[in-house]
């Protein structure tokens, strides 16, 4: 199914294994190389045409996770076949998920939900256990894990009344001090040398752009904004956020630029170091921010 | 019936040197992970007891009225200790006793007691902060284990009660329970929960397992003691006109005829409404149990006390959770509809004032409403092959949650009465240089006093004490004996850990006791001693 045919709204994305996965009101869709996108929830016996929300990948997609209103969809065979994995009622909606840069060896993924605070599992997706210890709004909108995940157990949450860090492995959450206390956080992308810069940057509703250099203990504003920054991606040697619905990116030396007036769903980064940006339309950009 | 009796030195400090060596000897077998047991006899039965601070507690008066006074000074050492971090009071009975033992050897040879306390206490601060040089913060599960099985001695509750303290926090809310099976389970559960069952087996009718659930339910709470059907009626008139579908009532009680308006088929047509009471509460408990549930589900408590009415109540008092559920004991719920900031604000001042509280108390009722308020508790089901085991083994993973709640807030020492041995060579060096000979006397016995626990602990285990202290003279100061193995090894490396607080604790206790007990010239012997069985 070529992508002008779906021509909806995503609202998440991911690159993996030279693909793109769109998070679409239809399901979870694919994006082939020759621009064409088949929904992976049609393609499936069970046909489990799902309004998907949060995407998480591992072996290069082959392992996909879709956060549905109620659980996760989960597909070990590229999307082949699909198994509903429910959580606990009332149906929660999951919003972010996050799999371990080491998932095919420890098996973790987190979920975070619109009303019902964080899930995790450890056995592959297989089965989610609430894990919202010491988290005070069970509001989440991101997740994100340190690419050292599996040896220092760091994760950051997203809601929508602060940030809050873990450091066992997503068991067990601190609130971390916000310079505004309330932050709605809407996006959360970690350095990947975190392990030696401990830099996180967190896209906030009213608050714009903050940055912190300790793993989250004090923040500084880098851009003030008057719209929400929806989404953060780390290029090579620059920054890309998405702004309300344009897309703007920083570079040393040269500020801010923008990339995209308007139109923006969300972005992300492929492998080859290109930016994604979903569309209102529908089309999937793809742009090399330099 | 004996007469009163005074007695005077050097009597008195033989009286009470028996007394302590009494006590101390029946609670020092106990220290260490191959610590032998004691039996106490409780009335008909045989109390197999391996915890310090339980025999110390059993043991109420000896019957030598004489001996008695010295027990009793350090069962209250003991016990205060116990009392205070929750374990490390044979480490206490072992340090007391060699502090009050090298002591009385010192005033015998001519040392002033009261100078002798105040050089004891003067020189404590420095034997503390030695002692907790070395401490750092446990991180890992596996550390937690190990810490918790120098407590418990228990592979599966060490493992069990770890994983909970590493899931929940330590301030979390650990459940130990008594369970069915021989093994340990244990179980997470999400949001909070309160004693106080549904009052009518009609409103578990058609769910599983006899609980009833229910999604995105409001949730009121008052003081309300409801006797009539017509107190009821009004909010009932509300909870429709607000087009509300499952209710939670939380009320302090409710008469049958009460019960009669809700359970009327005409009203659970349309809305299905749930009542529990809180009537077992105390009125302080009973107004933090309140005052938690608003602020986890929002609303606004309902309080008869304040001058409110069940007639009075308005849409914005309901408070919301996305689950909520209640069985025949207890209810509870999850995801409330509270203000987050104002949670958070509420849980970062009363982590505060636990810290900053030396109330034993107060930080119990805090650290309760801090696990209710952490969005998530563990339940741990300890099991055994009677019931005299299974309270027995509930006690010790009581003492263990303690131990790794303080390892948690202040870390960890190297274990095995390596930290303290640690102190003894700068105690010694001074000793020599000291001139006067209170000062050379009060170094020379926390000298003794430091080597005490080792050597407990190896004699404990079986071994001879001045064999493996002269071996580990010559080893890294890291290096200790681990009494399992039979082996010196870096316990640190080997995960063999103490709490830091418990043994700071231990240390602070003994010797302050110990040295105003030797400060002790009169006795005076009461007709019939005063037993309590809290010292």
């Amino acid at each position: 199914m070529a992508a002008a045919e779906s021509m909806e709204r995503a609202h998440g994305l991911a690159c993996a294994g030279g693909n793109i996965y769109a998070a679409r009101q239809s399901g979870l869709w694919q994006a082939c190389a020759n621009g064409e996108e088949r929904n992976l929830y049609a393609s499936s016996p069970n046909d489990i045409n799902t309004p998907t929300f949060a995407i998480g990948l591992a072996d290069a997609g082959e392992t996909l996770l879709a956060g549905i209103l109620g659980g996760v969809a989960h597909s070990t065979d590229g999307g082949q076949t699909w198994a509903l994995r429910q959580f606990r009622r009332p149906a929660p909606l999951v919003t972010a998920l996050a799999l371990s840069p080491a998932f095919a060896v420890d098996g973790v993924a987190l979920a975070g939900t619109l009303e019902d605070g964080l899930f995790r599992s450890a056995d592959g997706g297989l089965s989610w256990s609430a894990s919202s210890h010491g988290l005070f709004d069970h509001g989440v909108y991101a997740l994100a894990l340190s690419p050292a995940f599996a040896q220092d157990g760091v994760a950051f949450a997203g809601t929508g009344s602060g940030i809050y860090r873990s450091e066992n492995g997503g068991r067990l959450w601190r609130d971390l001090p916000m310079p505004a206390g309330d932050e709605t956080a809407l996006c959360l992308e970690l350095s990947p040398d975190f392990a030696e810069d401990a830099t996180v940057y967190a896209g906030c509703e009213r608050h714009g752009l903050l940055r912190s250099r300790d793993a989250g203990q004090t923040w500084e504003r880098l851009l003030e904004t008057e719209g929400a920054v929806n989404g953060i991606a780390l290029l090579d040697g620059c920054l890309a956020l998405q702004l309300d619905d344009a897309v703007l990116r920083w570079k040393d030396g040269d500020g801010w630029r923008e990339l995209i007036e308007k139109g923006a769903d969300c972005l992300t980064h492929d492998e080859a170091g290109a930016l994604r940006v979903a569309m209102a339309d529908g089309r999937i950009e793809r742009i090399m921010p330099d | 019936m004996p007469t009163p009796k005074v007695i005077h030195q050097p009597q008195t400090q033989h009286s009470l040197r028996r007394g302590i060596e009494a006590l101390a000897k029946a609670i020092a077998p106990t220290l260490g992970p191959s610590a032998r047991r004691s039996v106490a006899q409780n009335q008909a039965k045989l109390e197999m007891l391996d915890d310090g601070g339980l025999i110390a507690r059993r043991i109420i008066a000896l019957a030598d009225r004489e001996e008695d006074p010295g027990a009793m000074l350090l069962r209250q050492a003991l016990w205060r200790t116990r009392e205070h971090v929750g374990d490390g009071a044979a480490t206490t009975a072992v340090l007391y006793e060699c502090a009050h033992r090298e002591g009385l050897r010192f005033i015998a040879a001519g040392a002033n007691p009261m100078r002798l306390r105040e050089r004891l206490l003067e020189l404590l601060p420095r034997l503390r902060d030695g002692l907790l040089a070395g401490a750092r913060p446990l991180r890992s599960q596996e550390e937690l284990r190990a810490l918790a099985f120098s407590v418990c001695y228990d592979e599966a509750m060490a493992a069990a009660l770890a994983e909970a303290l590493y899931t929940v926090g330590r301030f979390g809310m650990v459940d130990i329970r008594a369970g069915h099976g021989r093994g340990m389970e244990r179980d997470f559960v999400a949001g909070a929960y309160w004693t106080g069952g549904v009052q009518s087996k009609e409103m578990l009718r058609g769910w599983a397992r006899t609980v009833a659930e229910m999604s995105d339910a409001a949730i009121l709470v008052s003081d309300a003691e409801i006797e009539e059907p017509a107190e009821l009626v009004p909010l009932m008139q509300l909870a429709l006109r607000c087009g509300l579908q499952d209710l939670l009532l939380i009320v302090k009680s409710i008469s049958d005829k009460g019960l009669s308006v809700v359970l009327d088929k005409r009203l659970s047509d349309r809305i299905r409404v749930v009542v529990v009471n809180l009537e077992l509460f105390q009125p302080d408990a009973l107004a933090r149990a309140q005052a938690d549930i608003a602020l986890l589900a929002g609303g606004r408590p309902v309080l008869q006390t304040a001058g409110d009415s069940l007639e009075s109540v308005r849409e914005s008092d309901f408070g919301q959770a996305r689950w909520v559920w209640a069985d025949d004991k207890n209810f509870g719920f999850a995801s409330g509809k509270g203000d987050p900031r104002q949670l958070r604000d509420t849980v970062r001042r009363l982590r505060d004032a636990y810290d900053a509280s030396d109330d034993d108390d107060a930080r119990a009722r805090m650290l309760e409403r801090l696990g209710k308020l952490n969005g998530g508790l563990a339940t741990v089901y300890v099991g055994g092959v009677a019931e005299d085991e299974i309270r027995q083994r509930k006690e010790i993973a009581e003492r263990t949650v303690r131990a790794l709640r303080n390892a948690i807030a202040d870390g960890a020492i190297a274990g095995g009465g390596v930290a303290l041995l640690g102190c003894r060579d700068w105690l010694l060096k001074e000793a020599a240089e000291a001139e006067e000979l209170e000062s050379r006397a009060a170094r020379r016995i926390l000298a003794a006093a430091a080597e005490a626990p080792i050597r407990q602990l190896l004699v404990n285990a079986g071994q001879d004490p001045s064999e493996v202290l002269a071996r580990l003279a010559h080893c890294e100061a890291a290096d200790g004996f681990d009494v399992m193995q039979g082996a010196l090894v870096d316990v640190a490396a080997a995960g063999i850990f103490d709490v830091a607080r418990v043994q700071a604790e231990a240390l602070q206790r003994a010797i302050s006791s110990a040295a105003l007990a030797l400060t002790i010239d009169v006795l005076v012997l009461h007709r019939e001693p005063e037993t309590m069985t809290e010292p």
